[in-house]
């Protein structure tokens, strides 16, 4: 049912990975993303999937739910495979069959990609919206925008729009459940037929579903002006974010475990992957 | 007498095996007959809407089985896809589902669904609007450009339109003045007595069960708490309040007078009856 779709989701928790300072968590993570692009051999990787695993042992998060947010991209993870497999050359040859050869370099280029695929959208989920509650994440965010505000840049309407995007992804997703069964209620079919038979079939669901999000949006803006909201101008917050010791000690930590990943990648030669 | 719908050892558990596991409803054994208004009460989250949805075959059950005239909704995909046209289910809110460019197309939407002829169609388009109380001239209007009481009939207008054998509706008068309440309520009433289908009345509205239903069934935390003829249920004012629920009013006005000394019956539940309660009172003085 579409009630089961983590996408978006929190997940409540008490650990050191759901305390930490949100602008830490968003920083670090877009640094462990840049950083799986720049590292390459098997030590530097190793280095980066135990920290990741460590962090997710941490935050207490079932693995399974991992492999739940990682399914959508599976169909991207096969078709990487393929064409890594078959279009890398180099290395010993392992299979000849007409145009197609499979290398062992093509292998091992393509096991990198994965992992590499895998790394980047497990630590977004983990760090970010598994054990970061949408408030704290805009909040951040806006927070590390912050200093753009003085070019102009609408950093607190962004954080804003954002909040509110996240706060009703699953109201409209209950929302879609809900007319999703009227219709079918009223013998609406939607597993059976054409692609473009099923397409038509989703009408009913979705002008349903626009006209009240569009219902729901004149409420809000309504109910936002009652309380006198006018941007960011001037607001204070009940929540101010403050770096304690924690955050300093997981930032130091993990800059120095990238910061050994860069050098080994670029000091060891390991062998096949750079030739 | 066969009853139309069964249920029997009922559940069902929401995002089982992650931290949202929730147990909604929970062996719930239930026979609904041909004819009888049955209504189904309960506070908030006590599971009335999953159980309704099992009525209907949108949800398949995690144990337990949903028979209709015998047979399990689930025997086949048609035979579930077919329930959808013999078990009519008006959501709560209804009016929200309302997407056709007029009344009309929108109330045919289920006959279409069901692969009628044109000229059933637009004869049961007719019934249908008649039966809600609505005049056939909305039926060229857009269903948007109605008021909020125009559009819950024509929401219900649309599942009456399959000619269901029961009829199942979910809060049907939430959020409508007291005006509308009674056209609804007093439509659907009529429409039973007319056509002999059965009715299942989800609310927790006391006065909308007290004047219309036969039976009652009260959910408390995804279980059956109690089940019985309207007074007899009424007259167990405690426990009904202790699961979050009311008695109707002219119900509590008798608690309050049997509490202060009067004999009379606690299990009356419509102003006639209390009053015939208080005058055999009366009579019993002189």
């Amino acid at each position: 049912m579409i009630r089961d779709i983590t996408l978006g989701q929190y997940f409540p928790g008490d650990t050191i990975i759901h305390r930490l300072d949100p602008r830490v968590k968003i920083t670090l993570t877009m640094l462990y993303i840049i950083i799986l692009f720049m590292i390459n051999g098997p030590i530097p990787y190793l280095i980066m999937t135990v920290f990741l695993s460590v962090a997710i042992y941490l935050s207490k998060i079932n693995l399974r739910l991992i492999f739940k947010g990682l399914r959508p991209i599976l169909i991207l993870l096969v078709f990487t495979t393929m064409l890594n497999i078959f279009y890398t050359q180099g290395g010993t040859v392992l299979l000849n069959i007409g145009f197609v050869t499979v290398t062992t370099h093509g292998i091992y280029m393509a096991f990198f990609i994965i992992l590499r695929l895998i790394l980047l959208i497990s630590v977004s989920f983990v760090m970010l919206t598994y054990t970061t509650s949408p408030i704290m994440l805009t909040d951040g965010l806006e927070s590390l925008l912050g200093p753009f505000k003085k070019l102009k840049f609408p950093a607190h309407e962004l954080a804003m729009m954002m909040t509110i995007a996240l706060r009703f992804i699953p109201t409209l997703m209950e929302e879609t459940d809900r007319i999703m069964s009227a219709q079918k209620s009223r013998g609406a079919d939607f597993e059976t037929g054409s692609i473009l038979k099923r397409a038509k079939a989703l009408i009913p669901v979705l002008i349903p579903l626009f006209i009240g999000a569009f219902r729901r949006a004149e409420e809000l803006a309504i109910a936002m002006e009652c309380r006198c909201y006018r941007g960011g101008q001037g607001r204070t917050r009940l929540r101010v974010l403050v770096l304690d010791k924690k955050d300093y000690a997981v930032t130091i930590l993990t800059l120095a475990v990238f910061a050994i990943s860069i050098v080994m990648s670029y000091t060891i030669v390991w062998g096949v992957i750079t030739r | 007498m066969d009853a139309i719908i069964s249920v029997r050892g009922l559940t069902h558990v929401y995002s089982p095996n992650t931290p949202f596991e929730q147990v909604a409803i929970k062996d719930i054994n239930l026979d609904i007959y041909k004819g009888e208004i049955i209504g189904v009460i309960g506070h908030t989250g006590s599971g009335k809407s999953t159980l309704i949805s099992h009525l209907n075959g949108l949800i398949k059950p995690a144990a337990g089985t949903v028979t209709f005239n015998g047979e399990n909704i689930w025997k086949s995909k048609e035979f579930t896809h077919s329930i959808r046209f013999k078990v009519g289910l008006v959501f709560q809110y209804p009016e929200y589902q309302l997407f056709e460019e007029t009344v009309y197309r929108d109330i045919a939407f289920g006959p279409t669904n069901m692969g009628l002829k044109e000229d059933e169609i637009r004869g049961r388009v007719a019934d249908a609007i008649r039966f809600v109380g609505l005049k056939p001239d909305i039926l060229e209007k857009s269903p948007f450009s109605l008021s909020g009481g125009q559009k819950r009939r024509v929401a219900i207008a649309g599942v009456i339109a399959m000619m269901p054998d029961v009829l199942i509706l979910d809060e049907p008068t939430a959020g409508l003045d007291p005006r509308g309440r009674a056209d609804i309520i007093n439509h659907v009433k009529a429409y039973n007595k007319s056509t002999g289908l059965s009715v299942v009345l989800v609310t927790h509205n006391m006065e909308d069960i007290a004047q219309t239903v036969d039976r009652i069934i009260v959910l408390k935390k995804g279980e059956i708490m109690m089940t019985g003829g309207t007074s007899e249920v009424f007259s167990r004012g405690k426990e009904l309040e202790a699961a979050g629920l009311a008695v109707p009013q002219i119900t509590q006005v008798a608690n309050r007078l049997f509490d202060a000394g009067l004999n009379i019956s606690t299990s009356v539940y419509t102003v006639e009856q209390l009053k015939n309660e208080l005058l055999s009172l009366g009579g019993a003085r002189k």
